[in-house]
């Protein structure tokens, strides 16, 4: 109990410092997130307009369809954040005084990972609402915000494990870097910008299989305010599978790192 | 016997994939003295630290620090050690007040005796003007004082640092080793590594010089002078006049006209100098030089002189 509570407090000040630095560099901590999305919306809702005019398309307004897929987009421009810290630490060295400190080692992880799910989390919420201010349709309550804020900060989560791994073995923050397109393929390759009823039979095989899908339609259908327990069942697992893969090797990166050897 | 402040026992380490930083590496330090670490870069310097501040595991043989055993009570170890490494080890996002405020808190120092400890380490190393500043702003000789401040938060006995003063300035070197001499008189055991003789005969009680993993001599410097070094006359004699008869006996006379050769005693020094001027070789001036720390480390290592910054070598001879 009195781990616990010692490991709870170091973490609150592992969080303390992430939120401190993201304060000083709030371009790449809070702007980047949401500037990205957000020019997207722009973009995307009056180039694709009219895409939901064709003939199959399952709603009426292309911004409505795409706007589960920004606001995930959040997570995957936030989520880096606190790995390219960490990475950080580990160059300059000042991860090893941090290691001859009485504190888990666990902590470090912990309060940046926390840090990246409640700053994600306040941005994606934030891009739904300009999205729904510019006119997507959101029908579901409070409650279905609620999921939608829980389904973001898992997907934050598992992405940000993707960071740790690829930043503790690179153990360079330009490794980092190159992993930002990725998005992209996860994106397209998933039921995010085209319902799979348009989308070549390959796409829609991958889109299947692909834990963003699920994630993607839990959101669409909170927003739509039809979420039954099967659709987010099937957002929840893809989440929790996602976060086990890249946590699990991270954490054991981690460890790795900070066991002497 | 006082008690030991680090004592190792044939400690050796090999890396993955065989390479040997250290080989069978047996010391002793005590408290309230300061031990030089002697050795050029890769000599294993680094790797003894790692080992001793618990970042790394021996792979043979023991060492006890403060005495805990380093690989069974790391926690014991980390709580007794104050480690400053070789590159400051700051966030230079921070202010110096913010690093010291936020690492006095993961010692889980309530906040009253927190604020104390880092009011203390900020008048001891004069940091209070540049608190208030992030430490990217610093020079290298201040951010060397913050990361020393900051390893002494939690007022440990036995100190760590990994070549604390290269890259400094003169003036910057010459306050760091002033602030190490206080910690040393107020009962601290130091152990510090320097790839300056300068650095080691400046400062240190005892002198430990490593070479490729293995220690080579462990004495105090004028140990290490007697015994390595020996003395050495020089002399200069008139270009007119003849030739003493061991001259060219591996002892010509430099571009400059001085002949060097190393003697056993004052005595012999006297009876060569006899010999030449019965010979009537006209002796301009000649000197008998005691041993220097360099001539103990070039016959210990038979290598060539270690990096010497030059006015801490002036220094040095002062």
């Amino acid at each position: 109990m009195h781990q616990i509570a010692s490991l709870a407090r170091q973490t609150r000040l592992v969080f303390g410092r992430s939120l401190r630095a993201g304060l000083r560099e709030p371009a790449l901590a809070f702007v980047f997130p949401v500037a990205f999305p957000l020019l997207i919306i722009g973009l995307f809702s009056q180039v694709y307009a009219r895409v939901a005019d064709l003939p199959g398309f399952p709603t009426g307004s292309y911004l409505g369809w795409m706007t589960p897929a920004v606001v995930l987009m959040a997570a995957m421009f936030g989520a880096g954040h606190s790995a390219l810290g960490l990475v950080r630490d580990l160059q300059t060295g000042f991860l090893d005084r941090l290691r001859l400190l009485p504190v888990h080692p666990a902590a470090f992880v912990l309060g940046r990972l926390g840090f990246d799910v409640a700053r994600v989390t306040v941005a994606g919420l934030g891009v739904l609402a300009v999205a729904v201010a510019l006119g997507a349709p959101m029908r579901g309550g409070p409650l279905a915000v609620l999921t939608v804020a829980v389904l973001l900060a898992g997907w934050t989560l598992g992405y940000a494990g993707l960071y740790y791994v690829v930043g503790l073995r690179a153990r360079s923050p330009e490794a980092l870097t190159a992993l930002v397109p990725l998005f992209l393929p996860i994106s397209l390759l998933s039921t995010a910008y085209v319902p799979s009823q348009l989308v070549p039979g390959w796409v829609r095989a991958a889109a299947a299989v692909n834990p963003y899908s699920h994630v993607v339609d839990s959101v669409r259908a909170a927003m739509a305010g039809t979420l039954d327990g099967g659709q987010l069942a099937a957002g929840l697992a893809a989440v929790a599978a996602v976060v086990v893969l890249t946590q699990v090797a991270a954490a054991r990166r981690f460890a790795g790192l900070v066991h002497h050897d | 016997m006082n008690e030991a402040a680090i004592e190792t026992t044939k400690l050796g380490k090999v890396y993955p994939g065989g390479v040997r930083a250290l080989d069978e590496v047996s010391i002793r330090t005590a408290y309230g003295e300061i031990y030089a670490y002697l050795g050029r870069n890769g000599s294993g310097k680094t790797t003894t630290i790692c080992i001793l501040t618990t970042l790394t595991a021996a792979t043979t043989g023991t060492a006890r620090v403060a005495g805990h055993d380093v690989g069974q009570h790391p926690g014991a170890v980390r709580r007794a050690i104050g480690v400053t490494m070789q590159q400051a080890a700051l966030d230079e996002t921070m202010t110096g007040r913010e690093l010291l405020s936020w690492l006095a808190a993961l010692w889980g120092l309530p906040p009253g005796v927190a604020q104390a400890r880092v009011g203390e380490v900020v008048d001891r190393f004069g940091l209070g003007p540049v608190l208030g500043r992030r430490i990217a702003t610093y020079s290298g000789g201040t951010r060397r004082r913050l990361d020393l401040a900051a390893a002494l938060l939690h007022q440990p006995k036995v100190l760590f640092l990994d070549e604390p003063t290269t890259g400094l300035d003169p003036q910057s070197r010459r306050a760091l080793w002033e602030q190490v001499r206080e910690l040393r008189d107020d009962g601290s055991a130091i152990f510090l590594t320097t790839q300056y003789l300068e650095e080691a005969a400046q400062l240190a009680d005892h002198i430990a010089v490593l070479q490729a993993g293995r220690l080579v001599a462990q004495d105090t410097p004028a140990g290490l002078r007697r015994r390595h070094g020996g003395l050495r006359l020089r002399l200069h004699i008139d270009d007119q006049g003849p030739s003493p008869t061991w001259a060219g006996n591996g002892h010509a006379p430099d571009q400059h006209g001085w002949i060097t050769r190393p003697v056993a005693s004052a005595g012999q020094a006297h009876i060569l100098l006899d010999e030449l001027v019965r010979a009537g070789a006209p002796i301009a001036e000649f000197h008998l030089d005691e041993p220097t720390l360099e001539d103990a480390y070039l016959a210990l290592t038979g290598s060539q002189p270690l990096t010497s910054p030059p006015v801490a070598l002036a220094a040095a001879r002062t």
